[in-house]
């Protein structure tokens, strides 16, 4: 931990407190998470090991935040990150205007690479040793697997509804209602009671979207998980190639965190420091021949 | 389990094949002034039966090892704490692969309770820092697995009696 000095406090996730860092070091700018265990009785729980090790398997991406580093710490334990200037929350919360619908599509895109790329790694990691019965660990491994590639396209399909609408596409008062049109297939569906409610079409969701976005968007939004849409074949969606074409990454807006909103539009997608030579800070050519490319 | 090999085994085993030497135990007892090549002939040994008692898998049991020789390469270890290496990378291990790893309590009751807790839990610790927390080893246990299954699948046999094998 005295490797790196603290610049201050990000946020707080579901599992801790994000803080902004440097190391001290390469002075490069991290997030830091740090992990508090509640439950200290058999030492450090699996599902943190497990989610380490799913960080660590994933290899480097542009679209996909990167783990640096992981260590204990007091009774809890670091997950060191590459520091992002903002999330798309903030982004949909914090937007001054409208986002436009190029700068949609361009969000949309750059999270379908992240996804397609977390489902093929998901997919060549399936292996699961031998078990001669089919026991309870393959079904936990099964929904391991499931969460980044199928589970995930509905989150997807949420993530494009709310960019489209600027607003939270079915909003519920909790958890529970808002699962209400996704799990009734699930053995312990009965267990908790709905209201019958009558389906709204979509078009009527997100008023004054093209219809290739509405298409887009019931492709992800469909239960049975084999008919849903892969993130690959989504990013060959018309929608993708239409009218206004999406835009680069350099054109979306990042938003101050802490809600300032100055200044905030236009800027590049990293940080200026006084201390780097010049030339650190233009844009690398290979990061925009990456992107015109990476749709293939 | 069947229609997974035929879908994935060959991927898998090439990732694994390339992984592994990632976790390759470097001269793992090299640098160590106490714990001898017999020692951990011993542990391992009675890691063995440990690993039996508490209905582990035998990739559980291949992890623990691979865990505890990569730590070795890296840490020296006094011969009265090595027993307790050898439970603290199974529980490592079994975390990392079964669905109900074995309390903490129950493994320190088979060290006849030579060790408390708190050093367990320390010693977790700093394997797993040691490590930096790299935990996807490619085991024995996954390569016998899909040897197996390829000579199964050479020799004509269907589903019904690889389940039968197994």
């Amino acid at each position: 931990m005295d490797q790196y000095s603290i610049l201050g406090r990000i946020g707080e996730g579901a599992h801790g407190i994000v803080f902004k860092a440097k190391h001290i070091e390469t002075g490069e700018t991290v997030a830091l998470k740090k992990v508090a265990l509640r439950k200290l009785e058999d030492g450090i729980p699996n599902q943190a090991l497990r989610e380490i090790k799913a960080l660590q398997e994933i290899e480097d991406n542009q679209y996909v935040v990167k783990l640096k580093n992981v260590f204990p710490h007091g009774t809890g334990f670091v997950l060191v990150f590459e520091y992002m200037l903002s999330d798309l929350s903030e982004v949909i919360r914090n937007s001054q205007r409208p986002l436009t619908e190029s700068q949609v599509k361009g969000y949309m895109m750059m999270l379908l690479k992240g996804v397609a790329f977390c489902h093929e790694n998901s997919i060549m990691h399936r292996e699961w040793p031998a078990h001669k019965d089919a026991s309870l660990s393959g079904i936990e491994h099964q929904s391991f697997c499931m969460v980044p590639g199928n589970t995930m396209k509905v989150a997807v399909g949420c993530i494009f509804g709310e960019l489209l609408n600027n607003s939270p596409l079915f909003p519920g008062e909790n958890d529970i209602e808002q699962l209400c049109c996704e799990i009734t297939e699930l053995p312990d569906y009965n267990k908790i009671t709905f209201k019958e409610n009558p389906p709204i079409p979509l078009e009527e969701i997100v008023p004054d979207t093209s219809a290739q976005a509405v298409d887009l968007l019931k492709k992800f939004l469909v239960y049975p998980s084999k008919q849903r849409i892969r993130a690959s074949q989504a990013l060959l969606h018309p929608y993708f190639f239409t009218d206004p074409l999406p835009a680069h990454h350099s054109e979306l807006p990042i938003p101050q965190l802490g809600g300032k909103r100055s200044h905030q539009r236009l800027q590049p997608p990293y940080e200026f420091s006084v201390d780097r030579p010049l030339h650190e800070s233009l844009v690398d050519p290979g990061l925009i021949q990456g992107h015109a490319w990476g749709c293939f | 389990e069947w229609q997974n090999f035929r879908e994935y085994g060959e991927s898998s085993y090439k990732i694994q094949k390339i992984n592994e030497e990632k976790f390759l135990p470097v001269n793992c007892l090299a640098r160590q002034p106490q714990v001898t090549a017999e020692a951990r002939c011993r542990l391992v040994s009675w890691l063995i039966p440990v690993h039996r008692h508490f209905k582990l898998s035998f990739e559980s049991c291949c992890l623990a090892v691979n865990i505890m020789d990569r730590f070795l390469s890296t840490t020296p270890v006094a011969a009265d704490c090595f027993q307790l290496l050898g439970v603290t990378s199974l529980l490592i291990a079994s975390k990392q692969v079964e669905v109900f790893s074995p309390r903490i309590s129950q493994l320190l009751a088979l060290c006849c309770d030579a060790f408390t807790r708190d050093q367990l839990c320390n010693l977790e610790r700093i394997v797993l820092s040691r490590l930096s927390f790299r935990l996807a080893t490619p085991t024995l246990a996954f390569f016998l697995h899909h040897f197996t299954q390829c000579r199964l699948a050479q020799s004509g046999w269907g589903p019904s009696d690889v389940a039968r094998c197994w």
